[in-house]
């Protein structure tokens, strides 16, 4: 299936739909306001988009420098090369330490080795403790979502969920009381874990530590109480300096909810006393990425979520119609990279409307990115071969004027004169969804123009 | 080849790189009235800020405080204010669940946005911190800043194996953008200026 | 100073009406306008549909019929953000990225370059302003309500002298209207549901007309109306402008 055909199915609910795109919205507003807030917003954007490049351009140098410090505070450091490697790494850690019973906070880079179907099918038992992940993890289902995993349910279906997973009365669906209810689960589970697995949004180069940012507390839950700490983090999440953490620390809160800042910023250097941390680092395509000229500055993102709330289309559209780790936006730059067949009809999903690119903390070019990325994946795309001579044709008749006149004055007389019903038949995308034909004028404005002067 | 190798090879080698971009120096508004800021910075982040009378000690405002003073399981790691450990010292991070009040030190306070630097001394502080129902943090009214910047620019990064922007309790909206305050971590924090 | 007019192709077959208001309002500027005949279309649908090769011949043509002008006006924001800004980059070269700098917006050059007075004519209407996404984030004539460079909004400044015109608040000041190209037909089914978003925004503020400096936007926007909200008047603004009566 295609964005567009799951776009439909999504639309066919039109409330919901509505319901969905009001509540995205609102983030965008709330992040609209806390920038506002910010004075030297624009050129947080600028300092954090130069960083970035920086460190990407020099990327080999500060993974070194951050392996060596990381070691030399006690962390073990780990290299995957693909998700494969990574997963069993971390297999290999927790079955070392004799660890079953594992919680994990939010990381996307887990999502996209997939981590939790690894280990479950190894007979690891992996709880999300991510309020918004726990939730589509008992609904086994995929985040619609990187910073909202659950935003695309009602309070209603989530009512009924911990009804039937976490005993919670039957009917009962309001959110405080729900997320009371997920507290006192987990935090069973926070107690009995015998391991922690977090993800990283920034390791800092200079001093070998990882900063890890949550709302709920859960990632230090998880790693405060069990003995192993395990972080997994693509390699592009570096930064050289301490000085630069406070750059991304002041966009990415406010760019993702419209918060300050998050309520927990962890920072940790080695192993706490009696335990141990173990950080993987994870190329998967990052690399390959990386030397695209086209595509490079996409390693940039620090997975703050703004592009999906202002585009128009994820709004419209829910995450799931993605079919993606990653959604939206930047998921459609990142994703075909990995799988151009299965991801051909993402970058198509867009209206090149440039608000991506307006609120994206690092300034990534993203419109840029994905008209790139339909001229590569064209060949894709359902009724490829189709498209293609479209194209030529259409170039043909635009080099030869009088063809393209004439074929103009055709279509118009054809529209004018032919049966409506023949016009809007299902085959035409133009009227499908709602559209009439447009008004069609007898002369075109050459035409027109030929008359005025003579 | 190792895998770090071969990553590194596809990197193109560990060239040192020209310099970095220079250090960011942020637009500071002058005449900030720093605990105000501060105040209000953590109240949107669903805290609460106070300050000391002149005069008035810490053991004073919490005596006064009702929540405090019916608290059964409280951890201090300030040396003016007893703990409370009804079932005996902690011993592991594990024993801190159940606390009711966790009394934590604070480096600094961020005005900008109501966030507060703790570095627990131990694991058992730690624990403490996310265990407990509620977190009250004192830290010295001289030291608030402005930004971040200015905080990280204070902060001896990596001294300690943990250390934690603290902003406001833990909270949620993961369901239907309604926020919850009290996540799976501590469902208040008051933040004293002393 | 020549000025070539570039008619856009679904200007030029679907709403002639607009071209020809563009042409009546640069005459009466005093400009020097001709319309050179072997103009077809300047690629954008091409290479939004993944074309680059194709867009890029068309981009080598498009230069060669306007080589001769001083300054090309169009009358559509997305045609000029093409000629501006994907032009260059698909031709490469310093003559390509000063060709592009002679290529506007009809309003850009009314007001920005031949700084018309704005007409005092009567237009006695609550008029909703759809703002373009190519006028708005890609030439930057405006300031986008999600931030980035801001620029001044010729449309507006055009438009602020006519007698008893009302130009009406949106809740979305600038969401994009859903066109977007082959979009329009890949994804007919948010496309529409972005319009008709749009829409209805635009008749909750009670506009009576609706217009832009986008022709693709208004012809999109004025299909889903003819269907849904048969009552809003579509009208681009060169044809506001030049003192048109009737859609």
């Amino acid at each position: 299936m295609t964005h567009a055909e799951r776009a439909g199915d999504f639309l066919r609910d039109p409330e919901r739909a509505r319901w969905h795109d009001a509540s995205l919205w609102s983030l965008r507003e709330k992040r609209d306001r806390a920038a506002t807030a910010v004075p030297d917003w624009e050129a947080l954007r600028e300092a954090a988009a130069a960083i970035k490049r920086h460190t990407l351009a020099s990327l080999p140098f500060y993974l070194a420098r951050f392996e060596e410090r990381a070691r030399a505070r006690g962390a073990v450091v780990h290299w995957a090369r693909d998700a494969a490697e990574h997963n069993a790494i971390v297999e290999g850690l927790l079955r070392e330490a004799g660890a079953t019973r594992v919680v994990k906070s939010k990381s996307m880079l887990t999502e996209e080795c997939g981590l939790n179907p690894w280990l479950e099918a190894r007979g690891i038992e992996l709880v999300d403790t991510d309020l918004g992940e726990r939730i589509v993890q008992l609904r086994c289902e995929r985040p619609s979502h990187i910073v909202m995993p659950a935003i695309h349910l009602r309070r209603a279906e989530i009512g009924a969920l911990f009804h039937a997973e976490l005993g919670t009365p039957e009917g009962l669906d309001d959110p405080a009381r729900l997320t009371l209810a997920a507290r006192t689960d987990l935090r069973r589970r926070f107690l009995g874990a015998q391991a922690g697995i977090t993800g990283v949004n920034f390791a800092i180069a200079e001093t070998g530590g990882i900063v890890v940012c949550t709302n709920e507390g859960n990632a230090d839950l998880g790693t405060a109480l069990p003995p192993l700490h395990i972080a997994c983090m693509g390699i592009e999440k570096l930064i050289p300096r301490a000085a630069d953490l406070p750059v991304f620390l002041r966009l990415l809160a406010r760019s993702a909810t419209g918060q300050a800042q998050t309520a927990y910023t962890s920072h940790l250097h080695g192993p706490r006393p009696g335990g141990a941390l173990h950080i993987v680092l994870v190329d998967n395509g990052r690399s390959a990425l990386r030397s695209r000229a086209d595509f490079a500055d996409a390693l940039a993102c620090i997975r703050c979520g703004a592009c999906m709330n202002t585009c128009p289309v994820f709004r419209r559209s829910g995450g799931h119609s993605y079919d993606a780790v990653i959604p939206g936006p930047i998921g459609s730059v990142l994703e075909p990279a990995r799988a151009p067949s299965a991801h051909a009809s993402l970058p198509q999903a867009c209206t090149l409307c440039g608000s991506c690119r307006d609120v994206c903390p690092v300034r990534i070019d993203l419109p840029k990115q994905l008209l790139a990325w339909r001229g590569e994946l064209l060949v894709h795309t359902p009724h490829a071969g189709a498209r293609r001579t479209a194209l030529r044709a259409a170039r043909f008749a635009f080099e030869h004027a009088r063809v393209y006149a004439a074929l103009g004055a055709l279509a118009r007389l054809l529209a004018r004169v032919l049966p409506e019903r023949w016009l809007s038949g299902r085959w035409n995308a133009w009227t499908r969804g709602g559209r009439a034909l447009p008004r069609i004028p007898r002369r075109s404005f050459r035409a027109e123009l030929a008359r005025r002067r003579r | 080849m190792s895998a770090r190798d071969e990553i590194l090879a596809a990197l193109g080698g560990a060239r040192a790189p020209h310099a970095p971009p220079p250090l960011y120096a942020p637009t500071r508004a002058l005449d900030v009235d720093l605990f105000a800021r501060f105040a209000a910075s953590l109240a949107a982040a669903g805290g609460e800020a106070r300050a000391l009378r002149a005069g008035e000690s810490l053991a004073d405002a919490l005596a006064a405080d009702l929540a405090f003073a019916s608290a059964a399981r409280v951890w201090s790691s300030l040396p003016e204010v007893a703990s409370r450990h009804p079932d005996g010292s902690p011993r592991a991070p594990h024993d801190l669940d159940g606390t009711d009040v966790a009394l934590l030190r604070g480096a600094l306070g961020v005005a900008e946005s109501g966030a507060v630097w703790w570095a627990p001394r131990d694991a058992l502080e730690r624990a403490a911190g996310f265990l407990a129902e509620r977190v009250v943090l004192v830290v010295p009214r001289t030291a608030l800043v402005a930004d971040l910047h200015e905080a990280y620019a204070r902060i001896d990064l990596g001294a300690e194996p943990f250390g934690c922007f603290v902003c406001g309790p833990s909270k949620t909206a993961d369901i239907e953008q309604a926020l919850v305050i009290g996540a799976h971590g501590p469902r208040a924090l008051t933040v004293w200026l002393k | 100073m020549r000025v070539g007019l570039f008619v856009p192709c679904h200007v030029d077959q679907l709403w002639p009406e607009v071209g020809l208001a563009a042409l009546d309002l640069l005459e009466r500027a005093g400009a020097r306008v001709e319309f050179p005949t072997d103009q077809t279309c300047c690629g954008q649908a091409l290479l939004s549909a993944g074309g680059h090769d194709e867009a890029r011949a068309l981009a080598r043509r498009f230069a060669r019929v306007f080589d001769r002008y001083d300054a090309v006006v169009a009358p559509s924001a997305s045609c000029t953000a093409m000629l501006r800004v994907h032009h260059p980059l698909l031709l490469g070269g310093a003559e390509a990225q000063a060709f592009a700098a002679r290529c506007y917006e009809l309003c850009e050059f009314l007001h920005g370059v031949l700084r018309v007075a704005p007409p005092t004519h009567a237009f006695p209407h609550r008029v909703a302003l759809h703002a373009g996404c190519h006028a708005l984030r890609e030439l930057r004539l405006g300031r986008a309500s999600e931030g980035g460079p801001r620029g001044e909004d010729p449309v507006r400044a055009l438009l602020s002298g006519l007698r008893s015109i009302e130009i009406v608040s949106l809740a979305r000041a600038d969401e994009c209207c859903g066109f977007g190209g082959v979009f329009s037909l890949v994804e007919d089914a948010v496309s529409c549901r972005m319009g008709l978003d749009r829409l209805d925004d635009q008749r909750a503020a009670r506009a009576e007309v609706v217009t832009s400096s986008d022709p693709s936007c208004l012809l999109h926007l004025a299909s889903l109306a003819r269907r849904h909200a048969p009552e809003l008047r579509v009208l681009h603004v060169a044809q506001i402008l030049a003192g048109e009566k009737s859609a």
